[in-house]
């Protein structure tokens, strides 16, 4: 049966100086769900985020992703293993070119051992891939232009993009319709749920309706710690849930 | 923003023409050969500079060791123009190796620091040791021996050996640049947290830029010391860290040509300058200002977008 969770956080805890943000979290991530984590500003979803790819060291806890202990690796170290992730503020490559944001991602995961003498066009793998994914997410057309160049929902887009680019495992999306209007939230989430069908999705968001609409388990997060998790329908039904939102408005 | 095939042509004709005959252009053949030198530093320089985003004020330190490097080689070791060069690029890979690895673990201006307070170190040894480097009479009597059986003691003929080996830097800089390695450095530049999302290990890449940008200075100097027959102190000194900067924003970072533009213009410049007036220090001051503020963004960029869109 655990051999279906593919990410799992034991007991993680994080302080900024006085302030506990991370307050003895335990989650568990199936394989192929895609897992949605809500919760009012300020409940420490971020920085959940940041713990599990290792942009943050946990002051306590473990993670373990894929059977291994993954606690306090470097980014890069984490995201080899297939652990990809977008960002809440849009983090692109601006002054590359839309097909060089995605391709430099899929670049990664390739072998390219430092021949600095090989022209990068020669990995033809990760232009192919940049290609597929460019075209998977809509930007096809747009692959030429400076990323800056791109409007704020395509550059949203592309965000998401560049964590698929490295194929991988599961992938943590940190409020992907954050700024969106409500025409964008649509091509968002057939994005998301094309991406389920070839990995984990753990998935932060605040719009209530889409994130019960397509989760197949939610965690709600309120202060640090855990208050509720189950099913859309369990979730929603939950009183401390509802006190928690109404508490935070 | 690629330069069509045509002007691509043209740049190559039009550079060739200018190499060939830059030394019957300047004033004096010893001038062309120098701007050159400076131009395969400026090549390296804007590795890490324009293409990691790191701007070290550091760097003559990489360029008087590969002028001692290569000058006490040349001295006592081989009379081998390529070995004593290859020494030079040695003692400066060796010496920012260590350098690198500790700066890089800085961000921005703290970076700039940590390559200042190792150059200053540096400088400060070669000053103390005057039993090897001549402390500041500078080190003595550098030979500039034959390449096989071409005698480089003409300064023409040394012009055309410095031409070659630019030339082979250039191209060397720019596959670096289009390389994978390169592409990853412009990735961690844009966005040093999404690159690293990705899987790329920025302290491994930005050493790495560091320690090829040393080597490219290195090169620039071990030519410069057989170019003088003597290495200055002031090879090793804060005035060449702060003019390499300088060289690579004015022709424009990030674009390999304009340092190159860069470096060869102000070495010309000040050159013509100096001989003409004792107060040629503000007058490059003036220029650099006025030049870094109408090309923000280096001359080659700015002569693309005006003329080449
Ligand atoms: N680097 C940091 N240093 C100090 N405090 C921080 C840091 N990062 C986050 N915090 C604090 O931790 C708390 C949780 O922040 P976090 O960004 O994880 O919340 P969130 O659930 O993602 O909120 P939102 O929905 O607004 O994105 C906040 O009070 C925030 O101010
Ligand atoms: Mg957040």
């Amino acid at each position: 049966m655990d051999s279906q969770v593919v990410l799992e956080a034991r007991g993680l805890k994080k302080w900024f100086g006085a302030l506990q943000v991370i307050n003895g979290v335990d989650l568990k991530v199936e394989r192929g769900a895609i897992h949605s984590i809500i919760g009012p500003n300020g409940a420490g979803k971020t920085t959940l985020f940041n713990l599990l790819t290792g942009f943050l060291k946990a002051t306590h806890g473990e993670i373990i992703y894929q059977g291994k202990d993954i606690t306090g690796l470097p980014p890069f170290r984490i995201a080899k293993m297939g652990l990809a992730r977008s960002f809440q503020i849009t983090s692109v490559f601006p002054e590359l070119s839309v097909h060089e944001n995605v391709r430099v991602a899929a670049q990664a995961t390739q072998k390219h051992p430092y021949n600095f003498l090989l022209n990068y066009r020669s990995l033809k793998q990760a232009a192919a891939k940049a290609d597929a994914v460019l075209a998977s997410i809509g930007l096809y057309e747009q692959r030429g232009q400076l990323c800056k160049n791109l409007s704020y929902g395509d550059r949203r887009v592309l965000d998401i993009g560049i964590s698929q680019a490295t194929d991988p495992e599961v992938v943590l999306l940190d409020e992907p319709l954050a700024g969106l209007q409500a025409a964008d939230h649509e091509r968002i989430v057939g994005l998301i749920q094309d991406m389920a069908g070839s990995m984990t999705v753990v998935l932060i968001d605040h719009n209530i309706d889409i994130v019960t609409s397509i989760s197949h388990v939610i965690t709600v997060l309120n202060q640090g710690e855990v208050i509720a998790e189950g099913s859309p329908e369990e979730v929603k039904g939950n009183q401390k849930v509802q006190e928690a939102y109404l508490g935070g408005v | 923003m690629q330069l069509k095939a045509r002007h691509k042509i043209a740049g190559i004709i039009v550079g060739a023409v200018v190499l060939l005959a830059a030394p019957y252009l300047v004033p004096y053949q010893a001038l062309a050969t120098q701007m050159l030198i400076f131009a395969i530093f400026a090549i390296g320089f804007d590795i890490i500079f324009g293409y990691t985003g790191l701007l070290s004020f550091g760097h003559a330190a990489f360029f008087g060791l590969g002028a001692y490097g290569t000058g006490l080689s040349l001295i006592h070791l081989t009379s081998s123009v390529p070995l004593a060069l290859g020494m030079g690029i040695l003692l400066a890979v060796v010496v920012a190796i260590p350098m690198g690895f500790l700066s890089t673990q800085r961000h921005g201006i703290y970076f700039a620091m940590v390559t200042l307070a190792f150059a200053q170190l540096i400088y400060f040894i070669a000053f103390q040791w005057r039993s090897l480097t001549g402390g500041d009479d500078g080190l003595q009597g550098v030979p500039r021996p034959s390449l096989g059986p071409v005698d480089l003691s003409s300064d023409l003929v040394y012009y055309y050996f410095v031409m070659a080996v630019f030339i082979l830097a250039l191209v060397l800089g720019v596959r670096i640049i289009r390389s994978p390695f390169g592409r990853a450095l412009q990735a961690l530049r844009e966005n040093t947290d999404r690159a690293m999302s990705v899987g790329y290990d920025p302290r491994k890449y930005k050493l790495i830029s560091f320690v090829i940008s040393a080597g490219f200075a290195a090169l620039a100097g071990g030519l410069y010391a057989m170019l003088q027959n003597f290495v200055p102190l002031f090879s090793l000194g804060l005035d060449i860290s702060g003019e390499i900067v300088l060289m690579t924003l004015v022709g424009g970072m990030g674009t390999i040509y304009g340092p190159v533009i860069g470096a060869m213009s102000i070495v010309y410049v000040k050159d013509f300058l100096s001989s003409q007036t004792d107060i040629w220090p503000l007058i490059m001051g003036v220029l650099y200002v006025v030049s870094v503020m109408t090309f923000r963004r280096g001359v080659v960029k700015e002569l693309k977008e005006r003329f080449f869109k």
